[in-house]
């Protein structure tokens, strides 16, 4: 799951970053509104998270030009203004959600995995494909009962697969969606670690739940090859 | 209709000068009435005194043409009897020719004697006569005899015939017709004026509830506005100039009103954005710290952190509290007059010590001989070390900063230049506003508290001085202070 964060105040990014980074969520920053819009129109975030009061442009008018574009990824907007004006302006100009600051930093995350679960049809914080289960909670992975070690990238990598369990997924989705945007996505990189998941998941079951698709991606599926 | 407001107010005065004029006015007519009905009065008992004068002469005439009384002769035949009753008849029937039948009149000889008087002339009314109207031989005069049910107009007419007898007619007329005539008048007139009175006071107050009831609408709307609605206005269609003028006033002044409320909301929310900014920072950062198990650096860090964001919470207060006493509370400058060259040299030398650390090199350019200032140097000293600390800041490594003095008629100019990083032109113009802060420059100093600039320019206009800001972006940046010389 990858998330835009646009916050100009440093420290503030800084712990939102690496609190979300702990819950095994892609995070790119911006430091202002032009960044912000620039990185979420050239980029197909699971969510962004928006300060208000932003340099350049502030983070209504962001949200505001997103819509226009029909951009609908979910926008979090973080904000010191707790006016009930200035939370009907934010939601208004498009935001799903709202959350003034200073917040409890479980609730933010709440708020995140209810707008990443948004557009599913299961609502369920627990990701099932046949015996394989992953809680998004904990972040524990069983397959028939037995718990899998996996590392972030690994983690983030099988969740966004099982997101999409029975729908082929590209490379370029999964460097868009688990890589942050530093990441080459020419590299072999998304092989090895798909390899390594594939390794961890599949190895000493019969049905085998990560197939390649040649020439175009992997997907996950239930069914048995 | 309280007793104070303006409407009972301007009734009351206008009832009261209507009143008096009214009853001055009715007063005089009455009197003037009064006046003329005696004059007319008078005239006809003069008219009805003269007659019977008349009467009298041809009377006396007559008797001089009949042989003297005391001839023998004549008082043997008795003529001189005779003729008497002839010419009383005369006399009677002459009289009542005249048509006197409601006067009473009474002829007297100079020794106060009646001669003739009229028959209805009783006891009673004698008696009257005798006390209130004593007969006077030399005087021509009128007055009023009151009786015990009537009123009387009674002349006096002295009259002598050919110098020598001197009679002396009354005539006295009742007064009723008149009195009545007057009666009546004062009736009309105080019935008049207690009915116009009336209206008008009716009238008065109801014109004046019509020429005030903008005054009541301003109020109602007053009453109104909280600082919720501000957005509210009088409307000025259909009332006089001077409400037009009271209504722009008022609305003028709730413009200036709503005006100062949003800055003052603007301000406040500024304020609370930067006091959670740092308190969300720690909260963020100790949640965070004790969603799980860390090493002993990270929570060094997050101590570290914290603390540095609680420095620049009591920073912002400290900032807010000295921004607001500055403003409002002019006595906390103590002003002295002192040399602002020596000064300067000292700042110069403090700064050089700041400067240090990131190794930029600051020059002093000031002119030899003194020059004497009037100001508070505490806050003098607070207003140049806010410039200089941005110009620190904003200076790379290696730098280089210039104090300089130039002296421009009678004032001074303190310029503090920098080879830093610039401002964008279009930050120019807000770096005075509250909060402003430009592009963090240097991400691992925890920001300022945003109101440094207000300070300084707080403190340049508590002496009557001004800043000025050039700045090229990448080339520098030059604050001037400028402060006028004593």
């Amino acid at each position: 799951m990858r998330i835009l964060l646009v916050e100009d105040e440093k420290r503030m990014a800084s712990f939102i970053k690496r609190g979300l980074t702990e819950q095994r969520y892609t995070v790119d920053l911006a430091y202002d509104g032009e960044e912000g819009l620039f990185l979420a129109e050239t980029n197909p975030y699971d969510l962004i998270i928006l300060d208000v009061m932003l340099p350049k442009a502030d983070g209504i008018t962001v949200c505001r030009e997103l819509r226009e574009k029909n951009i609908d990824v979910p926008i979090l907007m973080l904000t010191a203004k707790d006016d009930v004006r200035d939370k009907i302006v934010g939601l208004d100009s498009g935001a799903d959600d709202y959350l003034t600051k200073p917040f409890a930093f479980d609730e933010f995350l709440a708020r995140v995995r209810v707008l990443l679960r948004r557009q599913r049809t299961d609502k369920s914080t627990t990701l099932k494909v046949a015996d394989l289960e992953l809680d998004q909670l904990t972040h524990k992975v069983t397959r028939a009962g037995r718990e899998i070690e996996l590392t972030a990238t690994e983690y983030a990598l099988l969740e966004y697969l099982m997101l999409n369990a029975n729908q082929v997924v590209t490379r370029t989705m999964i460097s868009e969606h688990v890589w942050d945007q530093d990441f080459d996505s020419f590299s072999n990189v998304i092989n090895v670690y798909v390899n390594y998941v594939r390794k961890k998941v599949d190895t000493g079951f019969s049905k085998k739940l990560i197939q390649s698709v040649r020439g175009a991606g992997y997907i996950m599926k239930e069914s048995a090859s | 209709m309280k007793l104070n407001s303006i409407r009972f107010k301007a009734s009351i005065l206008y009832t009261s000068i209507l009143c008096v004029i009214l009853v001055a006015f009715s007063g005089s007519l009455f009197y003037v009435t009064r006046q003329i009905l005696y004059r007319d009065l008078d005239e006809i008992l003069t008219l009805k005194a003269t007659k019977i004068a008349d009467i009298l002469t041809s009377y006396e005439d007559l008797k001089k043409t009949s042989p003297p009384p005391n001839t023998l002769i004549n008082k043997l035949f008795g003529i001189d009897y005779r003729m008497r009753l002839i010419i009383d008849d005369l006399w009677r029937s002459d009289v009542r020719a005249l048509g006197l039948k409601k006067d009473y009149t009474l002829v007297l000889n100079n020794n106060g004697r009646a001669i003739i008087k009229s028959g209805n002339l009783n006891n009673n009314i004698a008696a009257l006569f005798q006390s209130q109207f004593p007969f006077d031989l030399t005087n021509r005069f009128f007055k009023d005899v009151k009786g015990k049910h009537h009123k009387f107009r009674a002349i006096n007419f002295p009259f002598s015939y050919k110098g020598k007898y001197i009679f002396v007619i009354q005539v006295a007329t009742p007064l009723d017709s008149v009195i009545k005539l007057l009666t009546k008048l004062l009736y009309f007139i105080g019935a008049s004026v207690f009915f116009i009175l009336a209206l008008t006071s009716f009238l008065g107050s109801f014109f004046a509830r019509r020429i005030l009831k903008p005054v009541l609408n301003i109020t109602n709307i007053a009453d109104d506005i909280s600082h919720t609605d501000l957005n509210l206005r009088i409307e000025e269609t259909e009332v006089d100039e001077e409400m037009k003028h009271l209504i722009r006033s008022f609305n003028a002044m709730i413009d200036r009103l709503e005006k100062s409320f949003e800055h003052i909301n603007e301000f406040s929310s500024h304020v609370a954005h930067e006091l959670k900014t740092p308190i969300a920072i720690i909260k963020g950062e100790i949640e965070l710290c004790l969603s799980e198990t860390r090493d002993i650096p990270e929570y060094k860090r997050v101590m570290i952190v914290s603390l540095e964001e609680i420095d620049r919470l009591v920073k912002i207060i400290k900032d807010l509290l000295l921004l607001a006493r500055l403003d409002y509370n002019p006595e906390v400058f103590e002003f002295e007059t002192f040399n602002l060259i020596e000064f300067l040299e000292e700042i110069f030398s403090h700064s050089k010590i700041l400067a240090m650390e990131k190794k930029i090199e600051i020059g002093l350019d000031v002119p030899p001989e003194p020059r004497m200032i009037e100001g508070d140097k505490i806050h003098l000293n607070r207003l140049l070390f806010n410039l200089i600390n941005n110009a620190i800041k904003f200076t790379p490594r290696g730098g280089k900063i210039i104090i300089s003095l130039s002296v421009q008629g009678d004032s001074a100019c303190i310029a503090i230049s920098d080879s830093g990083i610039g401002i964008a032109q279009k930050d120019l113009s807000n770096i005075f506003n509250k909060f402003f802060r430009s592009h963090q420059y240097d991400p691992d100093s925890p920001p300022g508290s945003g109101l440094g600039l207000n300070i300084a320019q707080s403190i340049a206009r508590a002496h009557h001085g001004t800043i000025e800001v050039e700045s090229s972006p990448s080339k520098g940046t030059t604050f001037r202070v400028v402060l006028p010389l004593v």
